[in-house]
């Protein structure tokens, strides 16, 4: 009688011919380190991304607003100010609460802490003038307003002054009121 | 005989013109209060060889013309003594900015455009909220250019109408408007904190706020205080090597622009910044400090 080999995958290797053998653990390796690498460049890009439901919405106020209205458009704000706060009260510093304060710096100011020195800027640069939009949407005052709002955020983030760049949150914002304020 | 004469004539009218067309500032420059006050900055700016090579290929080959440096060199030192920035800051700003190129971008499809390399939010700070953050903007096309010649725009035709940037008083008027906007920015912020800082290194952290946004700065602040409190940030402020030292090491700025930007873009604003402020140290302060400091860049 002949004996058997138990079933392995270390046995199932070796009947394999060798040049077969090869190629599965070189394939096999290759995609291990192919996962790794994508892990690695991923980690590290530090890109950030919105990890919570109600920071997700951010991207969608003008949408909001031009969907449902203006009192939609406050009250889904208003939750995200409510998430924005939380966040920033844990006073962590894990990517969400990066993403959260800035956020804060160009929609609500006034829930950043006295010791961030982006604060006096922002209350002073573009949050009059989103609250007077706000006030009166679409009229001549709120697009002069939104120029001024605009005028004010590029010259305060825009490191580029050749092929002018915003932050995404930047973009956002200038997006909103771009949109509450169109004749 | 008489060819020898005209050629040491020659010679001699020659080296009196240079001596004439170049103007000579006293050890210290004097503030719009009038005290003379001692400074980090040269008065032989640019102070690098580098640079000092560069600006004489650049009148050897006419790219830099006699009228249009004299002019210049009277407009930064107008400008200068009107608003109290150090001369050397502003005149390197502009070197580095356009290497005095004043038509810069007037055939290009960037939005940059001039001596100052203004875009039109610029344009738009100073012909709408020119007297935001001090007075003294308020009073100075006025000074320095007989009238209020604002709206300024950047136009392809009339270049060398006096609303137009490419007009050299104009566009040098506008930028010293520009960066002392920054500078009254920045300081107000310190202030209000009671942060001990040097007025001199605060022009020099205008310029960075000038060619990065003053959220590059506020950023860097934040960052700066998060990590070692109150004091390290005064360092910053306060201590030229401090200072430096910072703005040379890549990595950290780096890690600090992600927390506004993708890292690829960070690592390219950190590295332009790095090279921005080493350029103007060189350029602008006296040769004592810059030998006292002695920053590198990272490799």
């Amino acid at each position: 009688m002949t004996p058997t080999n138990r079933q392995s995958p270390f046995g199932a290797l070796k009947r394999l011919k060798p040049d077969r053998a090869s190629v599965v653990v070189m394939t096999t390796l290759l995609f291990v380190v192919a996962a790794l690498t994508a892990l690695v460049f991923l980690a590290d890009r530090q890109t950030l991304h919105l990890t919570s439901g109600s920071l997700k919405s951010f991207s969608g106020l003008h949408r909001a607003y031009e969907k449902k209205g203006l009192a939609h458009y406050l009250r889904e704000k208003e939750n995200l100010r409510h998430e924005v706060a939380s966040i920033l009260q844990k006073n962590s510093k894990s990517l969400e609460a990066i993403e959260a304060s800035n956020i804060a710096v160009f929609l609500f100011p006034d829930l950043l802490p006295d010791s961030n020195f982006e604060k006096m800027d922002a209350l002073e640069l573009w949050y009059p003038h989103q609250m007077a939009i706000e006030r009166a949407p679409h009229t001549l005052d709120s697009r002069q307003k939104f120029e001024d709002l605009r005028a004010n955020i590029y010259n305060y983030e825009n490191p580029d002054r050749d092929e002018p760049q915003l932050s995404d949150q930047a973009r956002q914002v200038i997006r909103i009121y771009d949109t509450l304020s169109a004749l | 005989m008489l060819t020898l004469a005209t050629c040491a004539l020659t010679v001699v009218l020659w080296v009196l013109y240079e001596q004439v067309t170049r103007p000579r500032l006293s050890v210290a420059y004097r503030s719009p209060a009038g005290k003379i006050t001692p400074t980090m900055f040269s008065t032989r700016y640019p102070e690098n060889a580098k640079f000092k090579n560069e600006l004489e290929f650049m009148r050897i080959t006419r790219k830099l013309s006699s009228d249009n440096e004299i002019l210049i060199n009277k407009m930064v030192y107008q400008a200068s003594v009107e608003l109290g920035i150090p001369p050397s800051v502003l005149w390197c700003l502009l070197f580095q900015e356009s290497r005095f190129n004043h038509l810069l971008g007037l055939d290009a499809d960037g939005r940059a455009r001039g001596l100052g390399q203004f875009s039109y939010y610029s344009f738009y700070e100073i012909n709408h909220d020119l007297g935001r953050y001090t007075q003294s903007n308020l009073s100075l096309f006025r000074n320095l250019l007989g009238t209020d010649i604002r709206f300024i725009s950047a136009p392809e035709k009339d270049i060398t109408q006096p609303s137009s940037y490419f007009f050299i008083p104009t566009a040098v008027t506008a930028t010293a408007a520009y960066l002392n906007n920054r500078y009254h920015q920045l300081k107000r912020n310190a202030e209000r904190r009671n942060l001990r800082y040097d007025p001199d290194l605060m022009w020099l952290i205008s310029a960075m706020a000038y060619n990065k946004g003053t959220r590059s700065v506020l950023t860097l602040w934040n960052e700066t205080q998060d990590r070692g409190g109150k004091q390290s940030l005064e360092n910053l402020l306060s201590d030229p090597q401090a200072f430096f030292d910072t703005t040379a090491n890549t990595k950290h700025l780096t890690k600090v622009f992600s927390r506004i930007w993708p890292l690829e873009k960070s690592a390219r604003y950190a590295k332009e910044l790095s090279i921005h402020m080493t350029q103007m140290k060189d350029c602008s302060l006296s040769s004592e400090l810059i030998e006292s400091i002695g920053a590198k860049l990272e490799p």
